[in-house]
């Protein structure tokens, strides 16, 4: 009985712990961004929306592209103001996966385009880790 | 008995002590030169300090600025680790974002009056991909680019031509401007219009300067902001490009008027 008892204690204890260690990815958003044809209006080659984010929270970006064979790159660029905070695309570096440790809470713009102005069809899904 | 020689006397003392402050006030509303050789220099900070301080002058300081366009010098920039800007030897992937070549002086000078004047010159055009120039013509010079005999000789150019062009045409199309609106130009008129204008670069400036700018703006205040600013925004927010759109709705949730209070100056 005394051994069955401590098995359960030291399983309740392994699954606490895993809970506890484990991250949750909870979704907030999903944006999806076709570009069919590049046009001369600049503007018209992005997609732009500003969101609030919380300072403390960790945000996760998920970027999928060649959607129906589109060719286009998806490139993020999360933006205060007119300073980039963070990107997909590091030089010659690309990212389909970001992290993003918030230390201020505020509006934020995030601004989409296409590497080298090609039509493109991306899914960018935002979650926050827990 | 009336002293008509003491009262001549006070009346030219009167006279010269009003000329001698009209100078001093005309003085005041210049760059002053150490601020001129600041916004010149080669230190980052230093020049983004002096943009803001000559920003703050709104009119006065733009007669100053349109000769700086002659002045064709380039002064590379150092400390620049946390800007973003065409002549940036790294990127570091974060920093201050600045879309005009500022390592020519003349471009630096025409950054600062878009700025100040929240128009589109055209200037950020200079440092486009090579096959985006002759595009940035077409659409940003159509008087230009319309005449036949000008069309056929920008085919023949090469692209640091079509770059010198896209400068030339970016200061001419500056000196004119001024030319024209010098005598009753102010800020508070140029950002109602810029935000009327059927330019999405300039509704695009005028909104971030709402939004986000903290330089001074003479009459911008609340009761402004609803008698004449508030009703064109709300039409802004519901057009189809995003950048406008988007700025434009969080302008209209700010109800505490936050980006009023970002700003220099006593608005109230």
């Amino acid at each position: 009985m005394r051994r069955k008892i401590l098995i359960v204690a030291l399983l309740s204890a392994f699954i606490g712990l895993n809970t506890a260690f484990a991250q949750k990815e909870i979704f907030i958003k999903q944006i999806e961004f076709k570009l069919e044809k590049v046009s001369d209006v600049d503007y018209e080659n992005e997609y732009f929306m500003t969101m609030k984010l919380n300072k403390g929270s960790n945000y996760k970006f998920k970027i999928i592209n060649h959607r129906d064979n589109y060719a286009g790159v998806a490139v993020l660029e999360l933006l205060d103001a007119d300073n980039l905070i963070l990107t997909n695309q590091l030089n010659e570096k690309y990212f389909e996966i970001l992290n993003f440790v918030c230390n201020k809470t505020a509006f934020y713009d995030i601004l989409i385009k296409y590497k080298d102005k090609k039509p493109g069809n991306s899914i960018i899904d935002i979650y926050i880790v827990q | 008995m009336v002293n008509y020689k003491n009262m001549k006397k006070s009346a030219l003392l009167a006279l010269w002590f009003a000329s001698c402050t009209s100078m001093l006030a005309l003085g005041e509303e210049k760059i002053p030169e150490n601020l001129l050789t600041d916004f010149t220099s080669t230190d980052w900070p230093t020049v983004l300090q002096a943009k803001e301080n000559i920003e703050n002058l709104e009119a006065a300081g733009i007669p100053q600025l349109i000769l700086l366009l002659d002045d064709f010098s380039v002064r590379k920039l150092i400390n620049t680790s946390d800007l973003i800007y065409p002549g940036a030897q790294r990127f570091y992937g974060h920093g201050q974002i600045v879309d005009y070549s500022i390592d020519e002086i003349a471009i630096r000078a025409g950054w600062l009056i878009e700025d100040i004047a929240f128009q589109n010159f055209g200037f950020t055009g200079y440092h486009l991909p090579d096959d985006e120039l002759t595009g940035f013509i077409e659409y940003n010079f159509p008087d230009y680019y319309e005449n036949t005999r000008n069309k056929n000789s920008l085919k023949k150019m090469s692209v640091p031509e079509k770059r010198n062009l896209i400068k030339s045409l970016s200061i001419k199309k500056a000196q004119n401007w001024w030319k024209r609106e010098s005598d009753n130009w102010n800020r508070l008129d140029a950002l109602v219009s810029a935000l009327q204008s059927d330019d999405e670069k300039r509704q695009v400036k005028a909104l971030f300067y709402i939004r986000n700018g903290k330089t001074k703006c003479t009459g911008l205040n609340k009761a402004f902001y609803q008698a004449n600013i508030e009703s064109i925004v709300r039409s802004l927010s519901r057009v189809d490009l995003k950048r406008v759109s988007e700025n434009a709705k969080l302008i209209m949730m700010d109800m505490d008027y936050e980006w009023l209070q970002m700003k220099s100056g006593d608005p109230s």
